[in-house]
């Protein structure tokens, strides 16, 4: 069965030489089973952190992460939680097969760890590059094998860290589509974490808005079938999102430094 | 080509997020070997006919053909294989017991850089003292038989296997680590997986630049003290004014060395294939 997430309380302090600096502030939120979430927010807003917790990377400064299978709490270890970075972080020794199964090396029999490389391949369509290197891959190529190696070992919970950071637009729209459908297929938690609102929107059934290390919204995303960012109906979603990081709202732009700048707004 | 300065104690740079030097170059078709002779071919012409019109003493520079005769002799009386073989076996130990040591501290410092501050001061001083400098005082303390070459061999290539090593350690991307440590790796399995792989390429260039400086490290202390050894035939030839034999002995050790760094390219690139390239930085395989 799929796991949930659970955030108590989460927050994350960091010590810095003058001061610190409280990257995740106290984050209290569920992700159901099988959901897809992306979270987003400005630069520095705690994303990564955020991620990074759930993920084990990095112990949580006070609150607790908790994960859910039918309502039963699990060990991080049981849950299965496997993470995307922004960067492939592939190997550069390994062909992409030998970067796929990875996790897999000593874990299974040879044959378990074959079929499960081979399935994963075919998945993100990879095959024709199994015996290459990373050196030869483009970086929408390299992030599958990256999705890839953490698909592979079959976890629960998949979390990404803006894993189409890189890459050119029309790489993230393919990508974003196979990911949706990847979503579909496996019925795997996934948490996206994103600076891009459109993003956001396009993959996530929820999005969760963040700033300063907390929640400013919560916004459900209630189409199925949307894929293109410029739908309209998208256009309330991204407004309501804009206002919850920036306080402003779209249709009002603050315009005062156009007129510090000596910029007649009047125009 | 990269020396150990690639990697010098005082100038230990953090992990870096980025691997550099993983693109692989198109090779020529034309093997390298055969536009290589040109200069050796040319050079042995000159050496010939130079000597047939007797441009120069034969006493400063002896004719191809004493030097070829004298090569003959030396293989049948014995003295030149004795050479190499007593030569190549001071080279085995004396290099063997420098990567011992300079591999697993390599190793050890690179994984554990506090541990550094304990042994830099005393490898930065020794590193700045050139090994023959130190043979007076190794004669001294250990003969002039086996253990004096062993040291110096020793002092001249540790250097550069252990700052390869460490600095291939300690440049291994922190971002893999963290891979590893996601999918749950031990520490044990992190180093054997991630960091040994990424480091290995660093560290075969440092044993091959070792191996090189070993011969000439060796070379400089027959020549100085010893009783065995190609160093040693030199030496010996010099005092008779044997010219021939000297240049005999020349062009056995540009040979050995030329055929021992050639064999240790082609383990370095069996050993790690994704780079081979690479390890030969200078590229003339
Ligand atoms: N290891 C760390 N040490 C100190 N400060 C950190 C560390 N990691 C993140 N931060 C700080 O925490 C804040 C949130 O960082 P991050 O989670 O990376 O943001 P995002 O991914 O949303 O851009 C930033 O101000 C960042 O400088
Ligand atoms: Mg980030």
């Amino acid at each position: 069965m799929t796991v949930g997430i659970r955030l108590r309380g989460v927050g994350r302090t960091y010590a810095l030489p003058n001061g610190s600096i409280r990257a995740v502030d106290g984050l209290s939120l569920t992700v159901d089973p099988g959901a897809f979430v992306t979270v987003v927010g400005r630069s520095g807003c705690g994303k990564t952190t955020l991620l990074r917790l759930v993920s084990g990377l990095e112990e949580p400064t006070e609150g607790a992460v908790e994960f859910l299978r039918d309502g039963r709490r699990v060990e991080r270890g049981d849950a299965g939680v496997g993470i995307v970075f922004q960067e492939p972080r592939l190997m550069p020794w390994l062909t992409v097969a030998q970067n796929v199964r990875f996790a897999l090396e000593g874990r299974s029999d040879r044959e378990q760890i074959e079929r499960k490389t081979s399935e994963t391949l075919r998945m993100l369509g990879l095959e024709r590059f199994r015996d290459a290197y990373p050196q030869h891959l483009s970086g929408g190529m390299a992030q599958r094998v990256a999705l890839g190696r953490t698909l592979v070992f079959d976890p629960e919970i998949v979390l990404m860290d803006e894993p189409f950071g890189a890459l050119d637009y029309f790489t993230r729209r393919k990508l974003r589509r196979d990911i949706r459908a990847l979503h579909a297929q496996t019925g795997k938690t996934f948490v996206l974490v994103t600076h891009d609102v459109d993003e956001a929107l396009t993959l996530g059934r929820t999005v969760i808005v963040l700033e300063a290390g907390r929640i400013a919204d919560i916004v459900p995303v209630p189409f199925e079938t949307a894929v293109e960012s410029d739908d309209p109906v998208f256009i309330p979603l991204r407004r309501r999102i804009l206002r919850a990081i920036t306080g402003e709202d779209s249709f009002a732009p603050d315009i005062s430094h156009y007129q510090e700048a000596g910029v007649n707004a009047s125009h | 080509m990269p020396g150990e300065d690639s990697a010098s104690i005082r100038n230990l740079r953090p992990c870096r997020k980025e691997h550099v030097g993983y693109a692989c170059d198109g090779r020529s078709s034309a093997h390298p070997l055969f536009s290589g002779m040109l200069f050796p071919v040319l050079a042995l012409l000159f050496w010939w006919i130079g000597s047939r019109l007797g441009l120069w003493n034969a006493f400063l520079l002896p004719s191809p053909e004493a030097v070829i005769g004298a090569a003959w002799k030396l293989t049948l009386n014995g003295q030149l294989p004795a050479g190499i073989l007593s030569s190549t076996l001071r080279i085995v130990a004396g290099f063997g017991a420098s990567c011992a040591l300079a591999l697993p501290l390599g190793v050890l410092l690179g994984l554990r850089p506090a541990w550094g501050r304990l042994f830099y001061p005393t490898l930065e001083f020794l590193r700045h003292v050139p090994p023959l400098a130190l043979l007076p005082l190794l004669i001294l303390w250990f003969g002039i038989g086996e253990g004096s070459k062993m040291v110096v061999i020793l002092l001249a290539t540790f250097f550069p296997v252990f700052l390869n090593t460490l600095d291939g350690v300690r440049r291994c991307d922190a971002g893999l680590i963290e891979v590893g440590r996601s999918l749950n790796l031990t520490g044990t399995q992190r180093f054997r997986r991630i960091i040994f792989p990424s480091a290995l390429p660093s560290i075969l260039t440092g044993l091959r630049l070792g191996l090189g400086y070993s011969w000439r490290a060796l070379i400089g202390a027959e020549l100085i003290a010893a009783s065995s050894g190609l160093g040693y035939m030199i030496h010996d030839a010099e005092s008779l004014s044997r010219s021939d034999v000297i240049v005999v002995g020349i062009l056995a050790l540009g040979l050995i060395g030329g055929m021992s760094d050639h064999l240790f390219f082609r383990l370095a690139r069996a050993a790690a294939p994704w780079k081979g390239a690479s390890v030969r930085r200078d590229g003339w395989d």
